[in-house]
C-alpha cells in the first residue's frame, strides 16, 4: 500500500516522454503508414505494369552497385594509407577526402557534367569525347559522393585494428601486400558489408545527380519524381518508394543486429613506415583528394566565367547578378530561405534530439526503450519516401504548415535526426550517473540540474550536432523538394530550377556559395567545439603537477612519512643524487609541500598530499576467475587464489599488500568456484565481488571486460601471485606501469623497452624483463584502457586473447606502458603443482577427492 | 510519550527485496537526538540500502520512517530535513566551490522570518513565510559554511582542481548549507588517503559536537566507526547483528560473527600497531 502511494508521486517529465515519442510518431511514423494506405488498386497495376518501372529498378541497382564497388575499393585504399602513413596533416587529408559530404549530390553532378559532357572541360581541352550523358556520369559522380562516408567508417575501424598480427606476419617476411590481402581485408570483413549498404542506400536513392547527369537512363528516384511532380500520381509515387524503401531497410536491420560499438576515439599512430610505402601512400591519398574535388574545381571556375563553353573569359558578373534582387539569376530569396530553414533545423533540431537522449538515457519509464529504437529507426528512411508521406498526411495544413517554411524544417530535422541523436546519447552517458540522486537528496530541480549541469558539461557535442544538421539542411533536395513552393525554395533545390532552364553559370554560383558556407560551418564548429571541451578540460588538469624526481622524492618521503630521513637516506631510496635530491627538498620546503620539525621528523603537509593526490592509486582489481588447470588435482576443490601456501591463501598476500597500502577499494573478478571467494568477506570486508559469467569459454580479457567500467588509476593484478615482499604495492604511481624483473633468459612472457616504455612482448627471450602480473593504469591510460579493452573484446577472435594484449600488443600505440623494476624474489609465480609441492611439502600427499 | 521525544528517527519493520532478492530484513531501531551512529558492516550486507531508505532515494516494501514521532516514510528526499554526502562527492564539475554549495539554496522556497520593505528580515519577528532566500541571504550562508569546512581560500576554484579531502569538505559544506537535522554519510572516505581520513574524522565529530546534529554515517572500516560512534549498528546478512555502544559490542559482542568481523579484526589492529613500533 506504501508502495502504492508513493508510485503516485507524480513527475511531470511524463510530459516530455510523451511529448517526445509524439512528436516522433507524428512525422516519421504517421507519415510512411499514411502513405501505405493512399495507394489505389489502380496505382498498383499502373506502376507493376509500366515497362519503365522495371528498366528503371534495372538502371538504378547496375549503377548503385558499380559506383558502391568502386568508392569502397578506393575508400579501402584511402583508408589503409591514412591509417599507416606517418604525416603531420592527416587532418586535413582527412577533410580534404570527405569535402564532398559538405555539397549537394546535384553540384556533383553538375561538376561532372561540365566536365565529361558535350562541349564539357575534357572536350573542349583535350578534344577527349564521351558519348554524352549515361550510366558513365552517374557512376563517376556516385563514387565521388558516397567515398566520403565509406571512407569515415573504414578509417574509423582500421584506427582499432589489432597490430600484432602485422608484426608477426613481418617476422616471417610477408609483404605489405599480402598481409594486407590476408589480414586487414578479413578484419574488416563486417564494416565493409556495413559501409557497402550505407554507399548502396545513399546512391540508390538520391535522385540529385541523376537529374543533372543520367540523360536517357531512367533511375528509379527520376521516376518517382516524375510521377509525382509532372504527373502528380502521387500513389504511383508511395508504391516505387517502398522498392526505395527496402535497401535502407536491409542495411538499417545489418546494422543493429551486427555493428559493434561505435563510439571511437582518435588516437595518433606512431608508427614509422617506409619512406617509400609513406610515399606511396600519402601519393595515393591526394590522388584520390584530387579525383574527388575536380567536379568541384570545376563548378567553381565557371562560376567565374561568363558563358560556359562559349565565353570563358573572368568575371565577377554571376555573383553580382546572383545578389542583386532583380537579375534573373536572383538567389536571394533562396538563400534566405536556406539560411532560415538550416538555423531553425539547427535550433530545433539540435534541441528535440539532445532532449531525445536526455530522455532516453536518463530518465525512467516505459518510453525510453520505444523512443530510442524510433530515433535510430530514422536512419532507414530515404528523404524522398519521407517526402512523398508528408506529402500526403499533411495536404490539410496548405497554408498554416504545408506550404510555409515550417514543414520544410521539420522534414529535415525527422530525415537527420538519428545522427545527432546518437552524438548526444553518448555525450549524456558520459556524464557522473549520481548527479540526479544529489539533485534529488537536496531538492534541486530535474530543470535546474538540466539547464546548469548537464548542458554546460556537454556543450561540445551541443555545437557537432549543430552543425551537423545545418551542413545537411544547406545540401539535402530529396524530401524537401516535394514540399517547397515559389516562395519557400531553398538553395540547393534552386540548382534544380536553373537545371530546368539550362543556366549552368547560376547553378554553379549556387553551389560554390553551399560549399562555401558549409566549409565555414564545418571548419568553424570543429574548432569551437574543440576548443571548448579543451577549455573544461585544462581548468580541471593544470595547477599542480610534479615532475618525474619531485613525485619520486615525495613519495618516498609519506612511504616513510613521520620518521627521521636523511636526504642521504632519500638519494639512495630514490637513486638520485645527493644535489638534485637537496633541490627538490628545498623546493618542496619552499611551497609548503613537506614540513621538517625540530626532531628531525620530516612530515608531509596537507598540501603535500594535495599535490600528490592525481597520483594515488584509486583501487584494485584482482583477476581470479580462473580454473588453475595446471595446479590440478588441487584446483579441482579449491580456485587457486584460496590455495594455501603454508597456512597462507595466495590471495592473502597480495590482499595483504594492498591494504597496507591504504587501497581498500579492492574488486575481486570471480567465476571458478564464486561462492567460495565468499569466506574472503570476513577478514576483508570491503571487498567487492564482480562476475565473469563466461571464464570458462574465453581467455582473461572477459575478467577485465567484466571489470570495464571501473578501470579507473587502478592497479590489475592476477590473483595467483604469492607476493612476498609488499613493497612492490605502493600507495602512489607516476604513470601506468607493469611489473617486471630484469633476467638474462626466460621462456616466460617477458618485455622488450624501447627507452622506457615497454615496445615489444613475447614468449621467451633474452635480456628482457620477466612480466609480472601486477600493472598499474594512470587516469588516462584507464580512460582508454576502458574503451579499448570493449573493441578488442567485441572484434573477432577478441575473446580468446589475454587482456594484456589489448594494451600491449593490439592497441599499443594508445599507451605508454613503463616497466617498474622487481627482484625476482619479490613475487613468487607457482605455475603447476610440482612446484606448490616443492614450496609446502605438505601437499606431497593431496588427493583427489 | 516523553520516550518519544527522545527519538529523532524511528525505524520500524523495514523490508526490501531486489528481483525477490532479500536485501533488509526486519530491521527496526531507534536514534536519538544528537547521536552519531555508524552502520558497520562488509560489502553487501544491506547498509546502503538502508541509508538509502533513510533518505527516500530507495522505497521500503513495507515497513515505517517515523521522524520526531512524524511518519516519513513516503517523504521526498529534499522533504526530510536530512543530507546525503556521497562517497565520490559528486560535486558539478562546472561549477566553482561557492557555487556547488550555492546551489541547493538559489530558487529553494522555505519557512523565513518576513522582510522588510529594504528587503532585509524583519529582526526579532517571528513571523515566518513562505519564500526564497535573497542574495544576501544566500551569501551569509554559503560564506559562513565554507568558512566552517576551512576552504575559504578556494571558494572559487573548481571542483576539479582540487584533493579529494577538500572535495570531500565541498561536498559537507553543500549538505550543511541546507542546514539538515540528520547528516547521513555513504563512505565518505573510503577514497581518500589515511592521513587525511583522521584529520576528517576530527573534523567531523567537532561539526556534530558544534551543531548537535545527528549523524548516520555508513562504513566498512572497524576503526572509523569505533573511533567515532556513540552507537554502532553491525550489519551482517541483511539483519542487524548488534547495535550497541562501542564498548559494549567490543566487551559482549552478540554472536560469532560481531565477534570474528568486529573484535577480532581490532585487537589484529592493535597488535599490528604495538608490533610496529616496538
Amino acid at each position: 500500500m506504501e508502495k502504492a502511494k508513493r508510485n503516485t508521486r507524480f513527475d511531470p517529465i511524463i510530459f516530455l516522454q510523451i511529448g517526445l515519442v509524439l512528436i516522433l510518431f507524428v512525422f516519421l511514423l504517421l507519415p510512411l503508414f499514411f502513405m501505405l494506405f493512399k495507394v489505389t488498386g489502380d496505382d498498383f497495376s499502373y506502376v507493376t505494369k509500366d515497362e519503365i518501372f522495371y528498366k528503371a529498378i534495372g538502371n538504378s541497382l547496375l549503377y548503385s552497385l558499380i559506383g558502391t564497388l568502386i568508392s569502397t575499393v578506393l575508400a579501402t585504399i584511402c583508408a589503409y594509407f591514412l591509417s599507416r602513413i606517418h604525416f603531420k596533416g592527416k587532418k586535413w587529408l582527412v577533410i580534404l577526402l570527405v569535402l564532398p559530404m559538405l555539397i549537394p549530390t546535384i553540384s556533383i553532378g553538375l561538376g561532372v557534367r561540365t566536365l565529361f559532357g558535350v562541349n564539357g572541360f575534357l572536350d573542349k581541352m583535350f578534344g577527349l569525347k564521351f558519348d554524352g550523358l549515361g550510366f558513365f556520369d552517374l557512376i563517376v559522380g556516385s563514387v565521388v559522393f558516397s567515398f566520403p562516408i565509406v571512407f569515415l567508417l573504414i578509417y574509423d575501424a582500421l584506427l582499432y585494428e589489432d597490430k600484432s598480427s602485422y608484426d608477426a606476419a613481418n617476422t616471417l617476411g610477408v609483404s605489405r601486400f599480402k598481409s594486407f590481402i590476408g589480414i586487414t581485408l578479413p578484419y574488416l570483413r563486417k564494416t565493409l558489408i556495413s559501409a557497402f549498404f550505407a554507399s548502396f542506400t545513399l546512391i540508390f536513392a538520391d535522385y540529385g545527380l541523376p537529374m543533372e547527369v543520367a540523360g536517357k537512363v531512367k533511375t528509379l528516384p527520376m521516376y518517382l519524381y516524375e510521377q509525382v511532380i509532372s504527373q502528380f500520381k502521387y500513389g504511383r509515387g508511395a508504391i516505387i518508394s517502398l522498392v526505395l524503401l527496402v535497401p535502407a531497410v536491409i542495411a538499417f536491420v545489418f546494422d543493429v543486429l551486427f555493428k559493434e560499438s561505435s563510439d571511437g576515439v582518435a588516437r595518433s599512430e606512431k608508427i614509422r613506415p617506409s619512406k617509400l610505402f609513406n610515399g606511396l601512400g600519402l601519393g595515393a591519398i591526394i590522388f584520390v583528394g584530387i579525383l574527388l574535388i575536380i567536379p568541384m574545381i570545376a563548378f567553381i571556375t565557371i562560376s567565374f566565367v561568363n558563358r560556359f563553353p562559349s565565353d570563358m573569359s573572368f568575371t565577377f558578373d554571376n555573383y553580382i547578378n546572383a545578389f542583386s534582387p532583380n537579375s534573373t539569376i536572383s538567389i536571394l530569396k533562396f538563400l534566405k530561405n536556406s539560411l532560415i530553414i538550416s538555423l531553425l533545423v539547427g535550433l530545433v533540431g539540435t534541441s528535440v534530439a539532445y532532449l531525445s537522449a536526455y530522455v532516453s538515457t536518463r530518465t525512467k519509464g516505459v518510453v525510453t526503450k520505444p523512443l530510442h529504437l524510433i530515433s535510430i529507426a530514422t536512419l532507414a528512411v530515404p528523404g524522398l519516401v519521407l517526402g512523398i508521406g508528408y506529402v500526403f498526411l499533411f495536404k490539410f495544413t496548405k497554408g498554416w504548415f504545408a506550404g510555409t517554411l515550417a514543414i520544410l524544417v521539420v522534414v529535415n530535422i525527422i530525415h537527420y535526426f538519428s545522427s545527432p541523436y546518437l552524438m548526444a546519447r553518448n555525450a549524456f552517458e558520459k556524464i557522473d550517473r549520481n548527479y540526479e540522486t544529489v539533485a534529488e537528496t537536496l531538492g534541486i530541480s530535474k530543470n535546474s540540474l538540466f539547464f546548469k549541469v548537464m548542458i554546460p558539461n556537454s556543450i561540445g557535442t551541443i555545437l557537432q550536432m549543430f552543425s551537423y544538421l545545418f551542413i545537411n539542411s544547406m545540401i539535402t533536395i530529396s524530401a524537401v523538394s516535394f514540399l517547397c513552393n515559389q516562395n519557400t525554395t531553398p538553395l540547393s533545390v534552386g540548382i534544380t530550377i536553373y537545371e530546368n532552364r539550362g543556366v549552368w553559370e547560376a547553378e554553379s554560383v549556387i553551389s560554390t556559395i553551399i560549399l562555401l558556407i558549409n566549409l565555414l560551418m564545418k571548419i568553424g564548429f570543429d574548432f569551437l567545439s574543440n576548443y571548448v571541451t579543451k577549455i573544461g578540460k585544462r581548468k580541471v588538469e593544470k595547477d599542480m603537477e610534479l615532475n618525474r624526481f619531485q613525485f619520486n622524492v615525495l613519495a618516498y618521503i609519506e612511504e616513510h612519512n613521520k620518521q627521521v630521513l636523511t636526504q642521504r637516506r632519500i638519494a639512495d631510496g630514490v637513486t638520485l643524487s645527493l644535489g638534485t635530491t637537496n633541490k627538490i627538498i628545498n623546493q618542496f620546503i619552499e611551497d609548503d609541500l613537506i614540513v621538517i620539525h625540530n626532531d628531525k621528523t620530516i612530515e608531509v603537509t596537507e598540501k603535500g598530499y594535495k599535490a600528490l593526490e592525481p597520483y594515488k592509486v584509486r583501487k584494485a582489481i584482482v583477476i581470479a576467475a580462473g580454473f588453475g588447470s595446471r595446479m590440478v588435482p588441487v584446483t579441482l576443490d579449491t580456485p587457486k587464489p584460496l590455495v594455501k601456501v603454508n597456512g597462507v591463501r595466495i590471495i592473502d598476500t597480495l590482499l595483504d599488500a594492498l591494504i597496507a597500502k591504504g587501497i581498500d577499494n579492492i574488486t575481486v573478478v570471480v567465476g571458478y568456484k564464486k561462492e567460495q571467494f565468499q569466506q574472503l568477506l570476513e577478514k576483508y570486508p570491503t571487498l567487492k565481488f564482480i562476475e565473469n559469467p563466461i571464464y570458462n569459454e574465453s581467455n582473461n580479457i572477459s575478467s577485465v571486460y567484466a571489470a570495464k567500467d571501473i578501470i579507473d588509476r587502478c592497479y590489475i593484478c592476477e590473483a595467483d601471485l604469492v607476493v612476498t615482499n609488499p613493497k612492490v604495492i605502493t600507495k602512489y604511481q607516476y604513470c601506468s606501469n607493469y611489473l617486471g624483473a630484469y633476467v638474462s633468459e626466460t621462456d616466460d612472457w617477458c618485455f622488450f623497452k624501447k627507452g622506457n616504455y615497454i615496445s615489444k612482448v613475447s614468449i621467451g627471450g633474452e635480456n628482457c624483463w620477466h612480466m609480472i602480473g601486477i600493472s598499474y593504469w594512470d587516469e588516462k591510460d584507464s580512460a582508454k584502457l576502458r574503451e579499448d579493452i570493449v573493441k578488442v573484446f567485441n572484434s573477432r577472435g577478441g575473446k580468446e586473447k589475454y587482456w594484456d594484449n589489448v594494451p600491449l600488443t593490439v592497441c599499443k600505440h594508445d599507451f605508454k606502458v613503463e616497466v617498474r623494476d622487481c627482484k625476482k624474489k619479490d613475487v613468487t609465480e607457482i605455475d603447476n603443482f610440482s612446484e606448490l609441492v616443492i614450496i609446502d611439502p605438505s601437499y606431497a600427499n593431496y588427493k583427489k577427492q | 510519550m516523553e520516550i518519544l521525544n527522545d527519538k529523532k528517527i524511528s525505524v520500524i519493520n523495514i523490508n526490501k527485496r531486489y528481483n525477490g532478492q532479500i536485501v533488509l530484513e526486519d530491521i527496526s531501531f531507534d536514534i536519538k537526538e544528537g547521536e552519531f551512529i555508524s552502520m558497520l558492516g562488509a560489502s553487501g550486507c544491506g547498509k546502503t540500502t538502508l541509508l538509502k531508505i533513510l533518505i527516500g532515494i530507495e522505497t521500503p516494501d513495507s515497513g515505517t520512517i517515523l521522524k520526531d514521532g512524524v511518519d516519513i516514510t513516503n517523504n521526498l528526499p529534499s522533504k526530510r530535513g536530512m543530507g546525503l554526502v556521497f562517497q565520490n562527492y559528486a560535486l558539478f564539475p562546472n561549477m566553482t566551490v561557492w557555487n556547488n554549495v550555492a546551489y541547493a539554496l538559489k530558487g529553494k522556497k522555505d519557512m523565513l522570518p518576513i522582510l522588510d520593505a529594504t528587503g532585509k528580515p524583519v529582526e526579532g519577528s517571528k513571523e515566518l513565510v513562505l519564500r526564497k532566500r535573497s542574495k544576501e541571504e544566500i551569501k551569509a550562508i554559503v560564506d559562513e559554511v565554507i568558512a566552517i569546512v576551512g576552504l575559504s581560500d578556494y571558494a572559487n576554484k573548481k571542483p576539479g582542481k582540487m584533493s579529494g579531502g577538500q572535495q570531500q569538505r565541498v561536498a559537507i559544506a553543500r549538505t550543511l548549507a541546507l542546514n539538515p537535522d540528520i547528516i547521513l554519510f555513504d563512505e565518505p572516505m573510503a577514497a581518500l588517503d589515511a592521513d587525511i581520513r583522521m584529520s576528517l574524522r576530527k573534523e567531523i565529530k567537532a561539526l556534530q559536537k558544534k551543531f548537535n546534529k545527528t549523524m548516520i554515517y555508513v562504513t566498512h572500516d572497524q576503526e572509523e566507526a569505533f573511533s567515532m560512534s556513540d552507537r554502532i549498528i553491525v550489519m551482517n546478512d541483511n539483519h542487524i547483528a548488534q547495535f550497541d555502544t562501542p564498548n559494549n559490542i567490543y566487551k559482549n559482542p552478540a554472536n560469532d560473527f560481531v565477534k570474528k568481523f568486529v573484535v577480532n579484526h581490532l585487537d589484529e589492529k592493535v597488535l599490528a600497531i604495538k608490533n610496529s613500533t616496538k
